[in-house]
């Protein structure tokens, strides 16, 4: 099947969100932070997008833009075909079935009030599935799906360790059979051996219920190992879309590659040598004109201060906003 | 043999912290050696006691946490020995310390320029104005751009990369012999932790400074460290030369801690393997071997008695019965 051809899951076209930010005295001064900048980018059925980045990149506003947690302040959003924007809230609520988020903090992002058997009875009651019993069933089989044991639901969320607290973050994504998971960093916060675990999770529960993710991660190891594209966003853009493979192979954008040469490799054989970037990431309050990047790009160029590249084809199916790719 | 005595010697240390439930042992019996100029790469999971073993080596456990027994030698002296002044002028001089959160770890309410000068002043007998010029030089040292303006900022005006540089300007002004990081990349972007690595690997190899680098992320133990020691419930299962370990993991725990990576499969996609089970609680360890509820190879004494960290091959220390030839030879039989 060609990639080409299916029809995007998500489709955000030309997106941006700004926020407006308050500085200076009693706030004399206003302006506004650019989170996403005219951004598109399709999320296909059934594949994991990778979403990678530096902080303040905007790959969790992206996240949450797709979940409808944040109202785009331009462009558009497609789930299915249809626009988010276009939906009252009855239409929206049925939407929400169909995609779910898991956080990255599986302590914050649970109701320590809350047993784990009526945290995870929320979304059924919410959409008024099934009666009292048919709900406790449902639960229990949930629970044995992530991992967990029925009996679990009763305990308390700080009853867990963090790699359990995070299986019911993953059962409470799931217990509506959502098409769309849009995973925040979903193991950043975990051990290596708990991670793996989470992983595992994940990677069969996609095979299981036919699940597409929307992987928003920083490590580019896990995306790697788990993601069939990968998204490159810097401040605010996606400066490249490639398949994972892409990767490796050379030419790619010059942040993905510094990106890919800054992550250190657990083989103590293959040691890098310089930092291959300098300077820190501007401040999305400000960003810079051109190329956002080509204020600590080793190959920036005049044009680069003036002119912004725009995402354009390298090959069939990657995407790269680099005026010198290929 | 003629050896020089190790620029640290940790002997049977044990940190308790005596609560309510009763007393937890969080560093239990941990030996440990450096040597003058190495980089010790000192890995485990999170409450595995890696933090602690640094803080008691400072003298800084936070109550009600303190060292019940052991040695902490540094180049000769016990530590543990020493009145709270010596070891006041030993800290932050000849011993000093780099933490994961550069934003709580510096005060807010002073210029970074004078918190670094403040580390000269209170080691030696400098007026403000040299400690200042010192700091700047420091700061300049540690790849700061424009360090003379960048010394009368606080430190919410710098970004989290700049803060991590500040503390080890901090840590590193008084040309300290022992450089404790914890965590030190832990919080900063990908980009700005290659930076970070690498200043810390210059000024080693500039300073001959011993660095011990505490930290959960092993790719950036591959790339740092001389040797590693892993530690788990509060003990050194193992301790190898970097490549040896990387190569050749010869404790259960560090095998299945190196093959769950996701770097480290041999192919994208497919499952990874795990460690079953979690971490215990401190005051719910298996009886014998502290890893043995978990491990894969658990055989016949691994559950009577704790195995002893002992030498297996030249530089390699691992604590479990499996490399342990009395016991090998049993396993075999059975």
């Amino acid at each position: 099947m060609s990639q080409a051809a299916a029809q995007p899951l998500v489709a955000l076209q030309a997106v941006s969100k700004h926020y407006r930010v308050q500085r200076g005295f009693l706030g004399s001064s206003r302006q506004s932070l650019h989170a996403l900048d005219q951004v598109d980018l399709a999320v296909l059925p059934g594949e994991v997008l990778g979403l990678v980045g530096e902080s303040g990149c905007g790959k969790s506003t992206l996240g949450r833009m797709v979940m409808r947690l944040e109202e785009p302040s331009a462009g558009r959003v497609f789930f299915d075909g249809r626009d988010l924007a276009s939906l009252d809230r009855e239409g929206l609520r049925g939407l929400r079935r169909q995609m779910q988020i898991v956080f990255q903090d599986p302590v914050t992002s649970l109701n320590p009030r809350l047993t784990v058997g009526s945290m995870l009875a929320e979304p059924f009651q919410i959409h008024r599935q099934g009666g009292r019993r048919e709900i406790k069933e449902r639960v229990e089989a949930l629970l044995t799906e992530v991992g967990l044991r029925p009996e679990h639901a009763r305990r308390y969320p700080h009853q867990f360790s963090g790699g359990q607290r995070q299986r019911i973050g993953i059962a409470r994504a799931l217990a509506l059979r959502p098409r769309l998971v849009v995973a925040d960093e979903p193991v950043s916060a975990l051990d290596v051996s708990i991670q793996a675990q989470v992983l595992n999770l994940l990677m069969d529960l996609k095979e299981k219920m036919g699940l597409t993710y929307l992987f928003v991660a920083h490590d580019l190891s896990v995306v790697r190992h788990l993601c069939d594209r990968v998204a490159v966003m810097y401040l605010g853009k996606v400066v490249e879309i490639t398949p994972v493979a892409g990767l490796n192979q050379a030419r790619a954008h010059p942040y993905t590659e510094a990106l890919l040469k800054s992550a250190p490799v657990a083989d103590p054989q293959r040691r890098f040598s310089a930092p291959p970037l300098a300077g820190d990431v501007p401040s999305p309050l400000n960003p810079p004109p051109g190329c956002r990047f080509h204020t600590r790009c080793p190959e920036a160029q005049e044009v680069c201060h003036r002119q912004e590249p725009p995402l354009t084809p390298l090959g069939p199916d990657r995407l790269c906003a680099c005026h010198f790719r290929p | 043999m003629a050896q020089a005595p190790p620029l640290l010697a940790i002997d049977d240390l044990v940190a308790v912290f005596d609560g309510p439930r009763g007393q937890l042992r969080a560093v239990d019996g941990l030996d440990l050696a450096m040597a003058g100029g190495e980089i010790l790469g000192l890995v485990g999971e999170s409450g595995c006691g890696k933090s602690m073993t640094a803080l008691s080596v400072l003298g800084l456990l936070p109550p009600p946490g303190r060292v019940a027994a052991g040695r902490i030698l540094f180049e000769g002296q016990d530590l543990l020995e020493l009145p709270s002044r010596r070891l006041r002028e030993l800290r932050g001089k000849a011993i000093s310390m780099v933490f994961q959160e550069p934003m709580t770890s510096l005060n807010p309410v002073f210029t970074v320029g004078r918190q670094v000068a403040e580390q000269v002043l209170a080691h030696e007998e400098l007026g403000r104005k040299e400690a200042w010029s010192r700091a700047v030089d420091m700061l300049a040292r540690v790849g700061i751009p424009d360090p003379a303006r960048r010394a009368g900022d606080f430190p919410h005006q710098l970004s989290g990369g700049l803060r991590q540089r500040v503390m080890i300007a901090m840590a590193l002004i008084m040309k300290p012999r022992l450089l404790m990081a914890d965590e030190p990349t832990t919080a900063l972007d990908v980009t700005i932790q290659a930076q970070i690595l690498g200043l810390m690997q210059d000024l080693q190899r500039q300073s001959g400074a011993s660095i011990l680098l505490i930290t959960h992320n092993l790719a950036v133990v591959a790339q740092m460290a001389d040797r590693v020691a892993v530690m788990y419930t509060g003990r050194i299962l193992e301790t190898a030369p970097v490549k040896e370990l990387f190569a050749e993991p010869l404790h259960p725990y560090t095998r299945g801690l190196l093959s769950c990576l996701p770097a480290r499969a041999p192919r994208p996609g497919m499952r990874l393997p795990t460690i079953p089970g979690i971490v215990p609680a401190l005051d719910e360890l298996p009886p014998g071997c502290a890893f043995s509820d978990r491990c894969p190879e658990r055989f016949g004494p691994c559950q009577k008695a704790e195995p002893a960290l002992r030498e297996v091959a030249p530089g390699r220390l691992v604590r479990c019965y499996l490399h342990h030839h009395e016991q090998r030879r049993t396993r075999r039989a059975a």
